[in-house]
């Protein structure tokens, strides 16, 4: 008497010593050319989901970096648009390392800040390129604030457009600079 | 006519080999995968938290009229709750507190008592500092937020830890900002700063 069991094999329960044999008797092992199939499906699954892994890791590395150069374009940003207006010079170009902070996520980031006429005002852009590895195009933030020179003093009145406040702050990656005020 | 009729026992212990080999790097890949898909929401989440906390930061230095720091130059644990980072004294007698409470705590205080409060969840393992800075014509604060670096796979710690910083003049919207100028003296003297930056 055979009690079946799975793919074929069965026990043989009665008679002389127990062994597994095959139930149908014509395919009674695996060819060659089958274990070379599903050892090469295998290792192609595996190399997939390596490589899903890879990717993930490698945008997770590209996000972080992304959030800390715009924390660092920030940061320049904020010290740029402190200096008196005297400093402000059309055409001054500033290139510099990124801060102590920036540097074990950024690496080799770095910051550029560039003052532009924009009629009477200024445009100021702070720039921050990183690396991303050999073969692959650096990433870049860029941060662009308009500042308008002082004015003289204007009685009470008139005092809701003294300072001529106008500002417009964009963030462009790969996309065009977003325009528009923005108030607090 | 010869027929195979079974396995060998050496073909079933090379398959039973194979087996638990796969096996072991199924069950070690789906690991790696749940760890790496959770280390990565909550990284994003975090810098999240973290965005915002800069933002928020930053628009209440710039509106601030004085800074304080208790515990200058001391860096805290975020595992140290209730320790207070920062107080802001804004116009109208309202002071804005933050303070270490399982990540940072920001809390708007009028008239001795706590009116809002607004929570930023940080992992516990980081840390944070502020320190005042004067360049001879502005006063800035700088605060600096160390944070863990998890490994993803052994869930330990490890080298060197990411530093999040926060840089932001004080008071710099009442340099700049029309709104508090009463007196055409006082406009002079407010103004000199040109336009602003949001």
């Amino acid at each position: 008497m055979e009690r079946n069991l799975f793919w074929g094999l069965s026990i043989m329960q009665q008679g002389e010593p127990q062994r597994i044999v095959g139930t149908t008797g014509m395919h009674p092992g695996s060819t060659a050319v089958e274990l070379v199939v599903a050892v090469t499906l295998l290792a192609v699954l595996s190399g997939i989901c390596s490589e899903l892994i890879v990717s993930t890791v490698r945008l997770r590395r590209e996000e972080r970096k992304r959030a800390w150069a715009l924390q660092e374009a920030a940061n320049a940003m904020e010290t740029l648009f402190a200096k008196p207006w005297e400093a402000l010079v059309v055409g001054k170009k500033e290139v510099g390392p990124c801060s102590p902070a920036g540097q074990p996520v950024l690496e080799s980031a770095v910051v550029r800040q560039e003052v532009l006429a924009a009629g009477e005002a200024r445009r100021l852009v702070v720039t921050v390129e990183w690396p991303n590895g050999e073969g692959k195009p650096s990433g870049s933030v860029s941060l662009v604030a308009y500042r308008f020179p002082p004015v003289a003093a204007q009685p009470a009145s008139q005092s809701s457009r003294a300072s001529g406040g106008i500002s417009q702050l964009a963030q462009h990656t790969n996309l065009p600079p977003v325009g528009g005020n923005r108030g607090d | 006519m010869k027929t195979r009729q079974g396995f060998t026992l050496l073909e079933m212990t090379l398959v039973s080999v194979v087996s638990i080999i796969l096996l072991a790097v199924a069950v070690a890949l789906t690991g790696v995968v749940m760890g790496l898909s959770s280390v990565t929401s909550r990284q994003l989440e975090g810098e999240r938290v973290l965005g915002r906390l800069s933002l928020v930061f930053r628009k209440d230095v710039h509106q601030a009229e004085s800074i304080t720091i208790p515990q200058e130059n001391k860096t805290i644990s975020l595992r140290e709750d209730d320790q207070i980072i920062c107080e802001l004294r804004l116009p109208h007698q309202e002071i804005v507190r933050y303070r270490v409470h399982r990540g940072i705590l920001r809390e708007r205080v009028r008239d001795g008592g706590v009116v809002g409060r607004e929570g930023f969840p940080l992992d516990l393992r980081g840390r944070v500092q502020i320190r005042q800075e004067n360049d001879g014509i502005h006063t800035r604060a700088v605060m600096m937020l160390e944070l863990g670096a998890g490994d993803p796979i052994t869930r330990q710690e490890r080298d060197p830890h990411r530093t999040w910083q926060i840089v932001a003049y004080v008071g710099r919207d009442q340099l700049t900002s029309p709104a508090v100028s009463l007196d055409s003296t006082q406009t002079t003297a407010k103004s000199q700063n040109g336009g602003e930056q949001q």
